[in-house]
Formats: C-alpha cells, structure tokens, sequence
C-alpha cells in the first residue's frame, strides 16, 4: 500500500481548482473523498450517513475558497468535520454509536471486475462495514480511518483528537477484536485466530 | 502498514474498502450549488469581510476563535514548560500565564506552588466561552487558583502571542501549512521545537498546524461544532445518494 499522503497528493491541483473557482477542482475532490467519507460515516452513524455527509460537504463547499494546505490536510479536515457533524447527529437522535442500523440488508450487489473481487465473493462490503461497526467506536473509527480511509497514524490521530500511541492502540485493539470475531464466526475452520492476533498487531505498526 | 496475512481478516478489510460498484452522482449537484453560491459570495465581499459564508454563523466563527486561542495557549504552555522559549519570551510567558507549567526564567521570582500547579492540558480544556468572558486577569496571584488562571491565560495569549514575533503559533503554522511537506526547511531548531511541543510530535505538526489555520471543530475543546443550521441556502436534498452502496467514485484513489 502506498503511503496515504501519495494518494491524497494527486488531489493537490483539484484543491489548488477549486480554491481558485473552478467547479470541476471541488467535483474531483468529491468525487474522490465521498466514497470513504460516506463509508466511515456508514461506520459511526449507520442509515444518517448520507445526510451527514450532505451537511460535511455543503459545509465544505461554502469554506473551501478559504481553506488553507494541501489536499492532505483538506482531506484530515473534511473527516474532522464529518466527524462532528456525525457525533452531533448522534446526540440529536439519542443513539449509542454501537448501534449500526442499516448494515445488515443482504441484498447487496457485488462489485465486477475488480481486484477485490475474490474477497467480495465472501464479505459484502455492507457486511464487512457492519462487522467493523460492532466494534467499539473508538476501535472502529480508528479502524476505519486507517485501513478503509487509508490515513496513517498523524492524520488518523488529528481527525479523532487523539494521541497516536492511542490510534495504534485502538486499530490494533480492533483488528485482533475483529479477527477474534471471525474465527468465533468460523466454528470448526480452525487455526488463525494466533496468527490473525498476530497479523494485527503488524497492521497497527 | 505490512500486509495482513490473515486471509479472512485481510477479506473483510479488502471488503470494507472495495470500490463502489455503481457510482452515482447525485449528491454532487447540491455540494455545486453550495459551491457556486459561495464562491459568488467570496468574489463580491469586501476584502475586509471576507467571511461571507461564515456571516450566518457568527457563533461558529467565535467559537473557532476561541478554539484557536485555547489550542494556542496551550501550545504555548507546552512550549515553554519544556523550556523552548527564549528568556524574554519565557518571562511574558510567566507573567501572562500566572506560572502555570511555566518555570520562569532565571532570576524572576515565581512562587514554587504555582509551578506544579497545572499540567499545560488543564488550559485545553477550558471551555471557550468560559475563555472570552473571562476578565484578563494578569497578576501572578491567580496561578494559585486553576480555574480563574486557565482563562487568564487565554484572554491574554494574543498580546503575548503577538510579542513573539516569530515564534508566535500561528504565524508559525502558517509556515508550515505553506511549505507542506517540505516545512522542516522553512524552521529554525527553536521554531522546530515549537512547533513539536505544541502538535505533540513531529508528524503530528502538519494535521495540527493545518487545524489550527482553518478552524473547523476543534478535537481538544468539546465544544460542538457550528450547527448545520447555519447552513445553506440551497437546501441538503435530503435523502439523495438513495440507499446504500452507491455512492459516486470508486475508492481506488483513495486505496491505491
């Protein structure tokens, strides 16, 4: 995997656009970050998510002429206010975090022709999120944040405000939990829950 | 991060960030008209207004204001408790900020209680409106009370922040947040260990400095974010993107 920075960086002449007024610049950046926006959201705020990213991005629209870095940061600070605006919509219905609603449908289509396929073939991405959304939240935010989002620990840390020794604390904590629930899921496929623990703490360095 | 060799671990989180299948766009017309109005707005407002977007949030523009001081003021607690601040510095620094976490500079008397009196954390957590009413409160007496010295120290950062001259946060943070990735070059050593005291380690200084120049919700304060009523002429379209797993783009930027 490439270092989350390579892959914000290509979005460096979209932001520089749309800072300097051109529609396609904030279309590509949209384009580009609603997807795990929209997944980690789906994560932390279950059926809201679509609204709550409406909000972020409208939010996002209106400040961007005066938003100061590089796509990098933009990138940090979208999920910042993705964040708050998720936890804010939390507090408005009342609801615990642990609470993925929406998750659980079977009916998902099935991604063609990609290299995930094969893994498709046994998780939906819709079950693989419900999964990671039975996490405690602070385990699936950072969780999501780092493998889905593809944030390393620095950005990860400035969106949840939190210590990186925490981040990796946490997305270890969550991957071996997850890992842990596979295998339990498993009955009788034996044999990986050691090294699935293992693996974990390899993905949280 | 190394590869997951747990095949069905590595499944799921191969799943969890697979590509959308069928991208839609319906979301992106009304981020577009957000977009269009604002930038109408930013265009035509005078250079000394050049909030517009911020004008039906003026709660939310304060409380960013206050969030930026808390989070300066803090940095400049960490900063001086480790001792990065020049002499003169470190002296204003004492004065303003009543001796909490700040060892004074040689020869300026500093009773001792007042030293240990508060970690440089107690200052982020003041709560911003707590922080803007508060009466500056300069004398060094108040360090023995934490309450009344956090909001001191907030009140009064600017003026001591303004002093510093180069070494002042923010006009630090936006060198960095200019430079990017490339900021070690622009800073001295003392710049350097600012900036690291106040982020909380060196690749934390860029996520922080770029927090720190635009505002936004701040992590360190919890304070609630300016509330989405402040919002938008043009309306959320509710309910738009239709159910899940359907979204625009494919994750690939993002993933590879």
């Amino acid at each position: 995997m490439l270092d989350a920075t390579d892959r914000t960086g290509s979005l460096d002449p979209a932001l520089d656009a749309a800072r300097a007024g051109h529609e396609s610049g904030i279309a590509e950046l949209w384009r580009a970050l609603n997807p795990p926006i929209l997944r980690y959201l789906r994560v932390v705020v279950g059926e809201s998510a679509e609204d709550v990213a409406s909000e972020t991005w409208l939010h996002a629209a209106r400040e961007i002429h005066q938003f100061r870095g590089d796509a990098a940061g933009f990138r940090v600070w979208l999920f910042r206010v993705a964040r708050h605006r998720a936890l804010d919509e939390l507090r408005r219905v009342g609801r615990r975090r642990e609470d993925p609603a929406g998750l659980d449908a079977a009916d998902e289509r099935v991604a063609r022709d990609d290299p995930a396929a094969e893994a498709l073939e046994r998780f939906t991405t819709r079950r693989a999120l419900g999964m990671i959304a039975g996490l405690p939240p602070d385990q699936a935010e950072a969780v999501m944040l780092r493998v889905v989002a593809g944030m390393d620990v620095a950005q990860t840390a400035s969106v949840l405000g939190k210590r990186p020794g925490a981040v990796r604390i946490a997305t270890m904590r969550g991957l071996r939990r997850l890992a842990a629930n596979l295998e339990a899921g498993n009955a009788g496929a034996a044999g990986s829950a050691s090294s699935s623990a293992r693996n974990a703490k390899e993905v949280a360095e | 991060m190394k590869e997951i060799k747990d095949p069905d671990l590595a499944a799921l989180l191969a799943a969890a960030a697979a590509p959308e299948p069928d991208p839609d766009e319906r979301g992106l017309e009304a981020v577009l008209v957000a977009y269009r109005a604002a930038a109408i707005e930013y265009r035509h407002a005078p250079s000394a207004e050049r909030s517009p977007s911020r004008r039906p949030a003026r709660g939310g523009l304060l409380l960013k204001f206050a969030a930026a001081i808390v989070l300066l003021v803090g940095g400049g607690v960490a900063a001086a408790s480790a001792g990065a601040l020049p002499d003169s510095i470190q002296r204003i620094a004492h004065d303003y900020l009543g001796g909490v976490g700040v060892p004074a500079p040689p020869g300026a008397s500093v009773s001792p209680s007042a030293k240990a009196s508060a970690s440089p954390n107690r200052s982020r957590t003041a709560s911003p409106s707590a922080t803007l009413s508060a009466a500056p409160d300069t004398s060094s007496s108040s360090a023995a009370s934490l309450a009344p010295s956090s909001s001191a120290t907030a009140s009064v950062a600017p003026s001591a922040a303004t002093s510093t001259g180069s070494n002042d946060l923010v006009t630090l943070c936006r060198i960095v947040v200019q430079a990017g990735k490339s900021w070690h070059s622009k800073v001295d050593a003392a710049q350097h260990t600012t900036l690291v005291n106040a982020a909380g380690g060196d690749p934390q200084v860029l996520p922080y400095c770029t927090a720190l120049i635009n505002g936004g919700p701040s992590n360190s304060t919890n304070s609630t974010p300016p509330t989405p009523s402040a919002a938008p002429s043009p309306s959320p379209s509710k309910g738009h993107g239709g159910g899940d797993g359907d979204p625009s783009a494919s994750l690939s930027n993002a993933q590879h």
